[in-house]
């Protein structure tokens, strides 16, 4: 098969799924939500890097 | 709201036939091709700090989109492999081909899912290295496949190639 003759198929069916309006909001909610996680996260993994400092400090003192 | 994000929006919005039409290749249900359509946001949204400039947007969309869909595919593949694998009856797919889209789509969902993704970048005019950078694997092994698959639909899609020519 000649994949070169899909080649105008596969341009007509990126034109046809850019036509319909997007949501930005949805966007939006996605992104932020990643936003909040993220802030969400480092603190929790900052503690965790403290705790295994100390615990790492103990052992080897020990 | 943030320039940053102003300027996400804006390259998501010029570019959403892409992340679309990718969601449409690797699922079919509606509700599927949503979740990865979010998925696919998620992970361009995390790599936008990170991206350069030093190719087209539209490469890089391409690269992040099909690279989060395989991981996907692989992961929920990896989950249901106990369940029965259904493969749709692909006997008689020039009865329903209608014209050239329709053509293309049955093309595409007969592919295994990094053949697709190989062949959608050939389709969208990406040379094998090119490809094999995008996809993290060797040109020699993007230029197989892609021969194999061409062989392989040559087989398959008999009939409707003699329509093309």
């Amino acid at each position: 098969m000649n994949l070169n003759n899909l080649k105008p198929a596969w341009k007509q069916f990126l034109l046809f799924n850019s036509m319909q309006p997007l949501d930005q909001n949805e966007i939006l909610s996605i992104i932020e939500k990643a936003d909040r996680h993220t802030k969400n996260s480092t603190p929790s993994l900052m503690l965790n890097t403290i705790m295994l400092i100390v615990l790492l400090s103990c052992f080897q003192g020990g | 709201m943030e320039i940053q994000k102003q300027n996400f929006i804006r390259i998501i919005n010029a570019n959403q036939g892409i992340v679309k039409s990718l969601c449409k290749a690797y699922y079919v249900s509606y509700e599927d091709q949503k979740d990865a359509f979010q998925d696919i946001i998620l992970q361009l949204w995390k790599s936008f700090d990170t991206f350069r400039g030093e190719s087209e947007f539209s490469t890089w969309i391409y690269r992040v989109s099909l690279n989060t869909l395989l991981s996907k595919v692989r992961k929920e593949r990896t989950r249901i492999i106990t369940e029965p694998l259904s493969i749709p009856a692909m006997t008689s797919p020039v009865a329903l081909a209608d014209d050239d889209r329709e053509l293309l789509i049955i093309v595409i969902r007969y592919l295994k899912d990094l053949d697709k993704a190989i062949v959608i970048l050939y389709l969208e005019g990406y040379q094998n290295k090119e490809i094999s950078q995008m996809l993290k694997i060797s040109p020699s092994n993007v230029s197989t496949r892609l021969n194999r698959v061409k062989n392989e639909l040559r087989a398959k899609f008999k009939t409707r190639i003699n329509e093309f020519k």
